[in-house]
């Protein structure tokens, strides 16, 4: 019998195709992350919350010697929210969200912060540093 | 639950001052009114052209289950078909030296702003460039709350073509934690 898929994994493999998304279900539980692990060789990143975790695989490499660097890390979920509002035109103004997760902790003394980014209903992501 | 969270655009004199929440459009005219209509307000090719100014803000009705507003940006993510000659779009937000302003006691202008100063960016910019309590770095952790102001002008010169400009897109964007 095929193993059931642990509840909110999110997996990204190279071609970009979600498997399966829960980043909306990420927020409301923020509070409740507890760790980041980030696995340089497979170029993964896991955020364990409460017991069950995220997965995001592929991508921009996020380099080992930055990473180690980093002391003092603290996980970061942020909902990014944008509203477009037409100038000179009639168009309705339009509202988006996106959320990120990613750490945030300092480097040789400067606050920096690492995002992956999550749009398009999960099909895109990207490394980002700072917001 | 996400914040609720909306654009409030101001129009009047302070002591009469209207809020409209979530204006339909920021479009620029020769009228102080909000959702206006280009053609029935058109701005007068001149030296120093300008529409009125328009005055907006970012109105933290509630946090939800957020407990932090930052990150606060504006920009036109999209041009459409440009600008026409000696058209152009100023704001007060910038990235560095900011300082917050107040609504003037008169309302917003139609001549040449004294706070929109600044060519508004055509990418998001790197840092926050609007500022909240009077900083770029700052943060709503309460509310209802507001965010500095935002001034916008649309500026034009006497060689502006007569007709409508080119629809473009501003977009306003901030972080929920």
């Amino acid at each position: 019998m095929q193993q059931a898929e642990p509840e909110w994994i999110v997996t990204f493999k190279d071609d970009k195709m979600a498997r399966k998304l829960e980043h909306g279900q990420l927020y409301p539980n923020r509070e409740r992350i507890e760790s980041v692990v980030v696995f340089w060789d497979t170029n993964s990143y896991y955020v364990n919350v409460t017991g069950k975790f995220f997965i995001i695989n592929g991508g921009r490499r996020v380099t080992s010697e930055r990473l180690s660097r980093l002391e003092n890390p603290m996980v970061l979920c942020v909902r990014r929210n944008q509203i477009q509002i037409p100038v000179n035109g009639s168009s309705a103004p339009k509202k988006f969200a996106l959320y990120l997760v990613g750490i945030q902790g300092v480097i040789e003394g400067k606050e920096t912060q690492l995002f992956a980014e999550i749009s398009n209903g999960g099909k895109d992501w990207e490394w980002k540093e700072g917001r | 639950m996400s914040a609720t969270v909306e654009i409030v655009e101001t129009n009047g004199p302070l002591a009469s001052a209207v809020n409209t929440a979530n204006p339909v459009n920021l479009n620029f005219g020769s009228a102080d009114v909000t959702g206006l209509v280009p053609a029935t307000y058109p701005v007068t090719a001149a030296a120093n052209g300008a529409s009125y100014e328009k005055w907006i803000r970012l109105y933290v009705a509630s946090l939800g289950t957020s407990s932090n507003i930052d990150n606060l940006k504006i920009w036109i993510s999209d041009l459409g078909g440009g600008y026409v000659v000696g058209e152009g779009i100023n704001t007060n937000a910038v990235t560095s030296g900011y300082s917050a302003v107040s609504y003037p006691s008169g309302g917003p202008i139609e001549t040449r702003s004294t706070v929109a100063i600044n060519v508004i960016p055509t990418s998001q910019p790197a840092g926050s460039n609007v500022g909240i309590a009077g900083a770029l770095a700052g943060a709503i952790t309460a509310a209802p709350a507001y965010s500095d102001w935002i001034v916008l002008q649309d500026i034009c010169t006497a060689s502006t073509p007569a007709g409508p400009a080119n629809q473009k897109t501003i977009t306003i964007q901030w972080d929920e934690q």
